[in-house]
């Protein structure tokens, strides 16, 4: 799925200007995605003690492009998808920090995700395995205010049985596949249920400065 | 299925690890468009995020090791900014060096070092005077 990271020789190394030129072309729309998925890793990232949001990570993803000194071939990859793609690293190295750090989730049955880029970052976002009271504080109210917001996305859906279903799949680590036998659908039934959920929580998690919605 | 239950940490990590996929790879004109249906201003949003990716940039340069002429520029503002501060506090030292311009007190305390033949001149000139006044 990651298209972010080219390793062909032949493709040059990203300048400020090139990047800067990029940042400035990129469109409205272009933008509303990049909000989305930091949003949505932001979030992951409190998961594992990690207080940032949306736009701390664009912030860092740009820093981490330029130092990390990646290639990009803008003729095969547009930049929005470069930086989702960095957002992702960093939030993937978060969590790998803070495991490694003895930072743990209350559910510590954590299974391991092939992220497929084990690429550091050096602005990786570290969490504190020792938070001091208002750190702790701080990721207490806003792990109830994720759990919330979950039970919230969850319930939208009373009376859709099929997305509903999905979504446990989801909640029991099924993958796609599994959840299409389950479920006895195809491919493109499940990928529709799963738009309609993404749909929802877009429309509802989106809004600036609202920490549940 | 689990309708009741409260959701676990885990748990929504594997809800938002699917729900980042699917934003991954949808089209950007339809995440805008269903950010739009949920009400939400997407040309602010988009104006937030370009300013954090400028920002992100800014941070970079700040990182950067700097050109040579750039490193001239900070020599030189080092050393004007040395020498200000050395020629500063020579000026606070310089009021312990400086002559003392009041000399009234230096003049009452000297111990003067009076030659003989003058103190012999002036006894008779006092004498000359105390003859004249008698």
């Amino acid at each position: 799925m990651r298209k972010d990271k080219p390793q062909s020789k032949s493709e040059k190394v990203a300048t400020v200007e090139e990047i800067s030129d990029a940042i400035e072309q990129v469109s409205p729309d272009g933008w509303a995605k990049v909000y989305a998925f930091a949003k949505n890793r932001a979030r992951f990232m409190a998961l594992y003690g990690g207080s940032v949001d949306e736009s701390d990570l664009v912030q860092e993803a740009i820093a981490a492009l330029l130092q990390e000194r990646r290639t990009w071939k803008p003729s095969q990859v547009n930049f929005v998808g470069v930086l989702i793609g960095a957002i992702r690293s960093i939030a993937s190295n978060h969590k790998a920090k803070s495991l490694s750090s003895g930072y743990s989730i209350p559910e510590s049955q954590i299974t391991t995700t092939d992220e497929g880029d084990e690429s550091e970052a050096p602005t990786a976002l570290h969490a504190d395995p020792r938070p001091n009271q208002e750190q702790t504080m701080i990721q207490a109210e806003r792990e109830a205010d994720n759990v919330l917001r979950i039970q919230k996305l969850y319930s939208s859906f009373d009376r859709d049985k099929e997305a509903r279903d999905v979504m446990d799949g989801w909640r029991e680590g099924m993958s796609g596949t599994e959840i299409m036998e389950v479920l006895e659908i195809d491919r493109k039934g499940y990928e529709t249920i799963a738009k309609r959920i993404r749909r929802n929580s877009v429309e509802r998690w989106s809004k600036v400065n609202t920490h549940v919605s | 299925m689990s309708a009741n239950k409260r959701w676990t940490p885990q748990e929504e990590e594997r809800l938002l690890d699917h729900l980042a996929d699917s934003i991954e790879t949808e089209p950007a004109t339809v995440i805008a468009a269903e950010m739009k249906e949920g009400g939400h201003d997407v040309t602010e949003i988009a104006g937030r995020m370009r300013a954090a990716a400028l920002a992100g940039v800014r941070q970079f340069k700040q990182s950067l090791p700097l050109t040579p002429q750039e490193q001239e520029v900070v020599r030189t503002e080092r050393a004007t900014s040395r020498v200000q501060t050395l020629l500063a506090s020579l000026r606070g030292v310089g009021g312990l060096l400086a002559p003392n311009t009041s000399f009234a007190p230096a003049y009452r305390n000297k111990q003067e070092d009076t030659p003989a033949s003058d103190e012999e001149l002036l006894r008779q000139q006092q004498e000359d005077l105390d003859r004249k006044t008698k």
